[in-house]
């Protein structure tokens, strides 16, 4: 099949490998469910170890240790709305209401099933397709990115409940808050209103904590009766059987998880792009094509299957660049391709060839990491659950505020972070009771970037012809995403036309009234 | 309306506060940020027109069904209640979750929520002037009694503060022994 292939499995299901999957799926998952350290984070933490390693304990390592942060992301987002990297920034949108109704624990095993299910996809798609798609991701250039924002930017239509032109409003609030700081392009110091602490720009996870972590908090110590409620709700209706009842309800969508392993993989290989937009496109698509889009951002399952099978998709995707090219899709594959590096490995058509063997160990490690998932998150993170659902309201809310806190402050190690977070927060909340909504703002905050990259390189490429902003337009890629768009913003228009087109249908009072939480059209 | 209102006022003013700030060498800098506050502004403007048109309407609705409510009234009871102002019934969610100018939430104690954001920006101003053991430890114990509004007996006031040490002081191992983070110190308690 592949050189060296052989080898390598036998090396992958050796007890120490095994083992060293299991460690680092552990670890991953602690610092991934703390809010503030990402997975770049703890995989730069990590880098140190792995100097002691031989190369394929070290990938390994990694590898599973990048699994399992990602993975971990979405515990925090769905027990305290703080998500634990911005791979998980969707997970909250339904993975908390679902807590807030007492299901929080369904919502864990539906995300660990979807884990496992995005985390083999991608390894699949790394495996077979590595090689074909990455002369594809080359395609793409400024112009295909700043579409690429655009085309995010229309999950606003998801995102806003109340009403669309505040949806629009609050997403460019986003777009106004990423530009704060010193100009992707041109190196112009912007909005700082003097401060030199903001010449740095508002980091994203600062933002995240900030927008979904501080209203939920206020929210909490303004109404604690509420959330005990739901507690009570979920220890009362804990019954047997709800595990394997949960994982059928998920893996009965299959469309849901495909579509949205395959989003993941596909911007994860996009170098820039990552986790945190494959998790809000895959969730916007499952709405679009759910036959019940009205019930995601109330505890809707797919609402939280969709973004973490994406987000854990993206690990393989994204090595796809990375060891066919030498291109990190993700600013953790960077961490990854240093270790390549420091021993010696070139990213390239050799790494499969003369590096077979350890390649294909660190790709199938992958694999396994994705299946251990399974019993680590099923285990630690339902033990995290029913120890959040069982300490006190008045516990907890400072436990949150405090490590909210500290993960802003361990951003950039600056306590200007902290205020500026909360302060971020505070606005959150005013502006979600003036109808903006928190997640719309958070949109425009990690598209932003891309979005003003995108237009300022590619004004920059294309400044020897006459009109420099066609060539947004002619190039076929551009174009091809530019009609995606333009379905993506017709999508509501036709939904409502074929709804009121199935109402005038069925006049009829007796009809079949819907009966699942969801579901695929 | 008045929130309409408000949300048209605060974009218009983000708009003009960002506007002021903008100093641009590079003209592709300026791009994004100049067509970002300018759609802000534009779209501040169509929310506070459109508040002010639906009010507008609604005060004529209203006006236009008080006489026929009357007199249906009179005849036909009830009939008259049909006749609304457009603002006079929020739309609501499938799940009951508020409608069109849902964002009003169920009524809270507007001080409890003043005394939570004062907490958590005192806390965060705190952080870093005394360091995370003595503002942690404050703060927990503080917003813990806040959640229990206010008077604990004294025996839940020494659990809280023992889980407050606690968990502080977990945090303070785990990010700078474990995770290396140079956590604020206190001057004086070096912790």
């Amino acid at each position: 099949m592949f050189p060296g292939f052989e080898d390598a499995l036998a090396q992958v299901l050796s007890p120490p490998t095994l083992l060293l999957c299991l460690i680092g799926v552990v670890g991953g998952m602690a610092v991934g469910a703390t809010p503030g350290l990402s997975a770049t984070v703890g995989l730069a933490l990590l880098l140190p170890v792995t100097f002691t390693l031989d190369p394929t304990s070290g990938l390994v390592l990694m590898g599973a240790f990048y699994s399992g942060a990602i993975f971990g992301g979405s515990f925090t987002a769905i027990l305290v709305n703080a998500p634990g990297t911005p791979s998980s920034i969707a997970t909250t949108f339904d993975g908390y209401p679902m807590t807030k109704q007492g299901r929080s624990e369904t919502a864990i095993t539906a995300v660990t099933t979807a884990s496992v299910f995005g985390g083999l996809i991608g390894v699949a798609g790394l495996l077979l397709l590595g090689p074909l798609v990455a002369d594809v991701v080359l395609a793409f250039g400024p112009q295909e990115y700043f579409w690429l924002g655009i085309f995010g930017l229309t999950m606003i239509a998801s995102l806003a409940t109340e009403s669309l032109i505040k949806g629009f409003a609050a997403g460019f609030v986003g777009l106004l808050i990423s530009a704060i700081g010193i100009a992707p392009v041109g190196g112009d110091v912007r909005f700082t209103f003097g401060f030199t602490e903001m010449q740095g720009g508002v980091p994203l996870i600062v933002a995240l904590i900030g927008f979904f972590t501080v209203p939920a908090m206020i929210d909490l110590m303004a109404d604690p009766a509420d959330r005990s409620a739901a507690m009570h709700k979920e220890r009362a209706q804990r019954e047997p059987g709800m595990l394997a009842r949960t994982v059928r309800r998920v893996l009965s969508r299959p469309i849901n998880l495909f579509r949205s392993a395959v989003i993941g993989a596909f911007v994860g290989m996009l170098p820039g792009a990552g986790g945190n937009v494959a998790n809000l496109i895959a969730y916007n698509e499952a709405k679009r094509a759910s036959k019940t889009p009205e019930r995601f951002g109330k505890g809707e399952l797919d609402g939280v299957v969709a973004p973490e099978t994406a987000n854990n998709a993206v690990v393989g995707g994204g090595l796809i660049p990375l060891l066919t090219l030498g291109i990190p899709g993700a600013p953790a594959d960077a961490v990854i391709f240093g270790v390549l590096m420091l021993h010696g490995l070139r990213p390239g058509a050799d790494l499969f060839t003369e590096q077979g063997p350890l390649t294909f160990t660190f790709i199938l490690a992958l694999a396994i990491a994705a299946l251990l998932l399974a019993p680590v998150g099923l285990v630690a993170g339902r033990g995290l659950q029913r120890t959040v659902v069982r300490t006190p309201t008045h516990l907890l809310v400072p436990a949150i505020a405090l490590l909210a806190i500290i993960g802003a402050y361990a951003v950039r190690n600056n306590p200007v972070d902290v205020v500026l977070m909360l302060g971020l927060g505070v606005l959150g909340y005013g502006l979600r009771h003036l109808g903006l909504p928190p997640p719309a703002i958070v949109l425009g905050v990690v598209l932003g970037p891309i979005i003003e990259s995108g237009l300022g390189q590619g004004l920059l490429a294309a400044s020897g012809d006459d009109r420099p902003w066609l060539s947004f337009f002619t190039r076929p890629i551009s174009a091809g995403i530019i009609v995606v768009v333009l379905l993506a913003l017709l999508w509501p228009l036709l939904s409502r036309w074929r709804a009121r087109r199935r109402q005038a249908g069925s006049a009829a009072p007796n009809t079949t009234a819907s009966t699942g939480e969801g579901g695929e059209s | 309306m008045r929130r309409d209102l408000l949300c048209a006022g605060l974009l218009l003013a983000l708009a003009v506060i960002f506007w002021f700030q903008q100093d641009y060498t590079t003209p592709v800098d300026a791009v994004l940020p100049r067509f970002v506050l300018v759609v802000l502004a534009v779209l501040g403007v169509a929310i506070g027109a459109a508040a002010l048109l639906r009010s507008r309407r609604g005060r004529e609705g209203t006006a236009q069904a008080a006489a026929p409510a009357r007199t249906d009234a009179e005849g036909v009871p009830g009939a008259g209640a049909a006749v609304v102002g457009p603002d006079a019934s929020p739309a609501v969610h499938g799940d009951g979750s508020g409608g069109a100018d849902g964002g009003e939430d169920a009524p809270v104690d507007r001080r409890v929520i003043t005394a939570a954001i004062l907490l958590l920006l005192g806390w965060g101003a705190a952080f870093g002037l005394f360091g995370l053991a003595v503002s942690g430890v404050v703060a927990f114990v503080a917003t813990a009694a806040l959640v229990k509004r206010g008077f604990t007996p004294v025996r839940g006031l020494l659990v809280d503060t023992g889980v407050a040490i606690g968990f502080v002081l977990l945090c303070f191992f785990v990010f700078t022994r474990v995770l290396y983070v140079p956590l604020p110190v206190s001057v004086l308690l070096g912790i």
